[in-house]
């Protein structure tokens, strides 16, 4: 249960974090997450699934706009691979970003 | 796992996140900015929306706007002064075309290195090699601040970067995200920069270089009959008494001897061809043209005056235009097509009067040979015996970071700019360089409430010159070819290289405005313009140009026009796509009588089968249609072999060298009459060919490359609609951004004219019936905004590609604006 609250508390924190500062939240946050995460909310798993979360919210928000799914097509042809992939991709990033930080985070908070 | 080593995992794991997140991923941008789900690409499909009620407060306003958009995405703007209307039009146009702005400004100053890196390296040395950047320097020095065109461009300056400062993150344009860039501030000069290039797409005309390099092969005799100054088929557009179609063939001399005292003129077109690059015009691509037309009271079938304009120019995503509506009180309500970048509605109508434009096409540049002090480095040049020193200014090429690229020194004389050609230096003038237009006709235009306003409105525009049509809401109709053209001295022709050492050579000045060609209500009831030599030569022979396009979307036009005598709307535009074609007309029954005359087709039966499809042909260039692709076929073979001796000596495939000078298609049926002329024989076989032995095997080798290419006759791949395309390409060429292999009804020379590569045609189509209350039809291939999440990206096309026109709406006040036709609304008002 505990986990489950700090995936919500990580997917808030990673949501208003990039909303605000940019995809550099997503590893800082993440960062922050892990060193101060409750022992029992298993952070190398809570804190990226939160921040993958976090942006998947925005990326659902994103898609509510009129006009994504015109885009999703043309990123597909831009990059070009298969649409899902590319959201894929955005959701990838922000699972090796809050990984490696949560891997730091939680290897420093031990001390 | 230790601390130590899960640490160390997590250094290199987030290392390689942050990587891409950072740097440039192959062709990628790095990808976190890109692809975050706030402010990155993903935002693009809200930034795509237009819709809701806003409210943006800027400094840059003097009082409030209201703005409307519709549901196509057009721009009304409703504002207490003229200066607001173009702040709140610079604003919409910026917010829908950023990086349309920025992109076509830089590649007139040269600067594109600045926003895409060293690619546009070879781009951007041919932009300053023809001085645009030098000229608007000028023209802003020389500018009077107070008149009321350099006030529309500065106020429209303000309300572009308004939007800059306004826009979120998320607004950023997907073309800035790929290049990982961000919009520079505007400055009123762009928009006279965009003028400049325009002038360059529509007023460059190397027809001297293209005859001395046909003279360099076959002579200059032979040059002078495939290269006339006068078109040998009169359509013209100021009308003659007798309204029909005249015919002027003159026998083509046999080709002569090369002409090796022109081969600084061969390496002159080959270095303008080089200096110019892609921005040259002339290509032989006749879908850069235009048509125009306007019908009096007495020949419409609501007995209002009609008008129909399409300009047909590069087609681009996002579109050469932006359509808006401006409406200023009493004094201004306007709507039409601008130039993203321009203030003014260059094409459209108003409450009065609608009128559109296109290219003349005269000769208004001419190259001059110059005598130099040092033939690697000069400084001055001569004139007359004396010394005059030439401007030299030193041009650095940045990259985006600021790094130099590379440094040029261009050279000016009094005339324009100079360039190295081999050993020698050859000057262009042009009238460009004379002084460039501040919009003033425009702004002027834009207000005309009849077709004399509007003539006296635009009597002093300059360049490039432009066939005007003009008709107001009393049925006056008028036409006039609008531009300064150069008086040179002599027998004032301009399609030879002169000597710059003599200042005998030089312009004399312009020609005044009443002697343009002109047109008030002919007693036929229609006016028309396609490109063609506006005046028959047999009325006025004074020098307007060279090398014209051959007449026939003007003959079909007027052909159309003169057996309607009920012209309706409708009618307007069907013509403006109508499949039929002048060209083949004349050409298909010629093939086909020496198909009938010849015995020697027994001998080919191929030829005859080609002949057999062609009879079939009903010579239409609709997209279900068979017969275009054989007969575009044939008409290639036949061009190849009749004009085989201008064809150049064998060189690496693409070098300048390779340039074959081709000679309008009316001097190709002029040639048909004449079955003994020497130019029918092919020179790369022992026989000596005549007219009928060519046409055998033009038709053979026709229908052999057309089954080739298409299989079998009559299948399905020889349909129109699937052998040939209109390609719409992005600014910057990313086929995911294009609309690429679209069907189209339309071909070489048909009204609605695409060819080769499909990348030109008809860029914007209006018909406006000018009754009690103006109406207006039209569209554009593309859409109204630059963003392609945006469903008015090219929302647009579908009816562009069925030869459909929109219904414009005009409401006077955004209160009056229906409902069911607003797409979104915002107020402007000042402050901070």
């Amino acid at each position: 249960m505990v986990a489950f609250y700090w995936v919500l508390v990580m997917a808030n924190a990673a949501g208003w974090g990039t909303l605000a500062a940019g995809w550099i939240a997503a590893p800082v946050l993440a960062l922050a997450g892990a060193w101060l995460a409750p022992k029992s909310s298993r952070p190398l798993l809570s804190v990226p699934a939160g921040t993958v979360l976090g942006w998947g919210a925005l990326l659902a928000l994103d898609a509510r706009a009129p006009g994504f799914r015109a885009l999703l097509g043309v990123l597909g042809r831009l990059l070009p691979v298969r649409p899902p992939v590319v959201a894929g991709a955005t959701l990838g990033l922000a699972l090796v970003l809050s990984l490696g930080a949560a891997l730091i985070g939680t290897a420093l908070r031990r001390r | 796992m230790s601390r130590f080593l899960q640490a160390a995992a997590g250094v290199l794991v987030l290392a390689a996140g942050v990587a891409v997140a950072v740097r440039p991923v192959g062709s990628l941008p790095p990808l976190g900015a890109l692809l975050e789900p706030a402010g990155g690409v993903w935002a693009l499909g809200r930034a795509g929306s237009l819709g809701g009620d806003r409210t943006v407060t800027s400094p840059a306003f003097a009082g409030e706007v209201k703005v409307v958009v519709d549901d196509r995405g057009v721009p009304h703007i409703y504002a207490a002064n003229e200066l607001d209307a173009y702040r709140a039009l610079g604003f919409a146009v910026a917010r829908d075309r950023l990086f349309q702005l920025e992109a076509q400004t830089r590649a007139a100053a040269g600067t594109l290195t600045e926003l895409v890196g060293p690619r546009a390296l070879t781009s951007d040395r041919d932009a300053r090699r023809l001085g645009f950047a030098r000229l608007v320097e000028r023209t802003m020095r020389d500018a009077d601040t107070t008149s009321p065109a350099v006030q529309s461009v500065k106020a429209y300056a303000e309300g572009v970067n308004a939007w800059i400062d306004h826009m979120r993150p998320a607004d950023l344009p997907i073309e800035y995200r790929l290049l990982g860039r961000q919009p520079a501030r505007w400055v009123p000069a762009n928009s006279y920069l965009l003028l400049a290039r325009m002038a360059l797409t529509l007023a460059y005309n190397d027809a001297s270089l293209v005859k001395a390099k046909a003279a360099s092969r076959v002579g200059w005799p032979a040059a002078e009959a495939l290269f006339p100054v006068n078109a040998p088929i009169q359509e013209p557009i100021q009308p003659n008494l007798v309204d029909s179609t005249r015919f002027g063939f003159v026998p083509i001399p046999p080709p002569g001897a090369p002409d090796t005292s022109v081969t600084t003129a061969i390496g002159a077109l080959n270095g303008a061809h080089r200096t110019l690059g892609s921005f040259l015009r002339w290509t032989g691509d006749e879908a850069l043209g235009s048509n125009n037309w306007a019908v009096a009271p007495a020949r419409s079938a609501s007995r209002h005056a009609l008008l129909a304009g399409d300009p047909h120019l590069e087609l681009t995503l996002p579109s050469i235009w932006y359509q808006a509506h401006l409406v200023v009180g009493d004094r201004l309500d306007v709507a039409g097509v601008t130039l993203p970048g321009a203030p003014w509605v260059v094409i459209g109508f108003n409450r009065h009067i609608a009128w559109s434009m296109t290219n003349t096409g005269s000769d208004v540049n001419d190259f001059y040979r110059e005598t130099v002090d040092d033939s690697l480095h000069p400084a001055r040049y001569q004139v007359d015996g004396t010394w005059k020193p030439l401007e030299l200014r030193v041009e650095a090429y940045r990259a985006p970071s600021g790094l130099i690229l590379a440094v040029d020194t261009l050279r000016f004389n009094h005339r324009g700019p100079l360039w190295k050609v081999d050993s020698t230096w050859m000057s262009m003038a042009w009238t460009l360089y004379q002084g460039s237009s501040n919009g003033a006709e425009f702004v002027a235009i834009d207000r005309a409430a009849s077709v004399g306003e509007f003539l006296e409105s635009s009597a002093t525009y300059a360049v490039p010159a432009q066939n005007m049509i003009v008709a107001d809401r009393q049925g006056t109709i008028a036409i006039r070819s609008t531009g300064r053209y150069p008086v040179r001295p002599g027998p004032g022709r301009g399609d030879l290289i002169q000597d710059g050492s003599s200042s005998a050579n030089d312009w004399t000045g312009a020609l005044p405005v009443e002697f343009y060609p002109f047109s008030l209500n002919p007693t036929r009831g229609f006016l028309s313009s396609a490109n063609q030599q506006p005046v028959d030569p047999a009325v006025n022979a004074r020098f307007m140009g060279a090398n014209w396009y051959s007449p026939w979307r003007a003959m079909r036009i007027n052909t159309l026009l003169r057996a309607d005598s009920q012209v309706t709307v409708d009618a307007m535009r069907r013509f403006q796509t109508d499949p039929g074609s002048a060209r083949a007309d004349m050409f298909v029954p010629t093939l086909l009588r020496v198909g009938a005359d010849s015995l020697r087709i027994a001998t080919s039966p191929r030829a005859k089968e080609a002949i057999r499809l062609l009879a079939a042909w009903n010579r239409q260039y609709d997209v279900q249609n068979t017969g275009p692709v054989l007969f575009e076929a044939v008409m290639t073979e036949l061009s190849r072999r009749v004009w085989d001796e201008l064809a150049p000596p064998p060189g690496p495939p693409g070098s300048d060298e390779a340039v074959t000078p081709r000679p309008a298609e009316a001097i190709l049926l002029g040639l048909m009459a004449d079955s003994a002329n020497a130019w029918w024989d092919d020179r790369r076989t022992p026989l000596a060919e005549r007219r009928d032995d060519i046409l055998i095997a033009s038709l053979a080798a026709g229908l052999d490359s057309t089954v080739a290419r298409h299989g079998p006759a009559g299948s399905e791949r020889w349909r129109w609609g699937n052998a040939y395309h209109a390609n719409i390409r992005h600014l910057l060429r990313l086929p995911a951004l294009s609309a690429l292999d679209l069907p189209v009804q339309s071909g070489p020379s048909t009204l609605s004219p695409s060819s080769g590569a499909g990348t030109s045609g008809a860029s914007w189509r209006m018909v406006v019936e000018l009754g009690p209350q103006v109406s207006a039809w039209a569209t554009y291939p593309g859409g109204q905004s630059g963003n392609p999440a945006s469903t008015h990206y090219r929302d647009f096309l579908p009816a562009w590609l069925a030869g459909r026109l929109d219904s414009l709406i005009v409401p006077r006040t955004a209160e009056s604006f229906p409902a069911g036709r607003i797409e979104g609304r915002t107020t402007f008002r000042t402050g901070r």
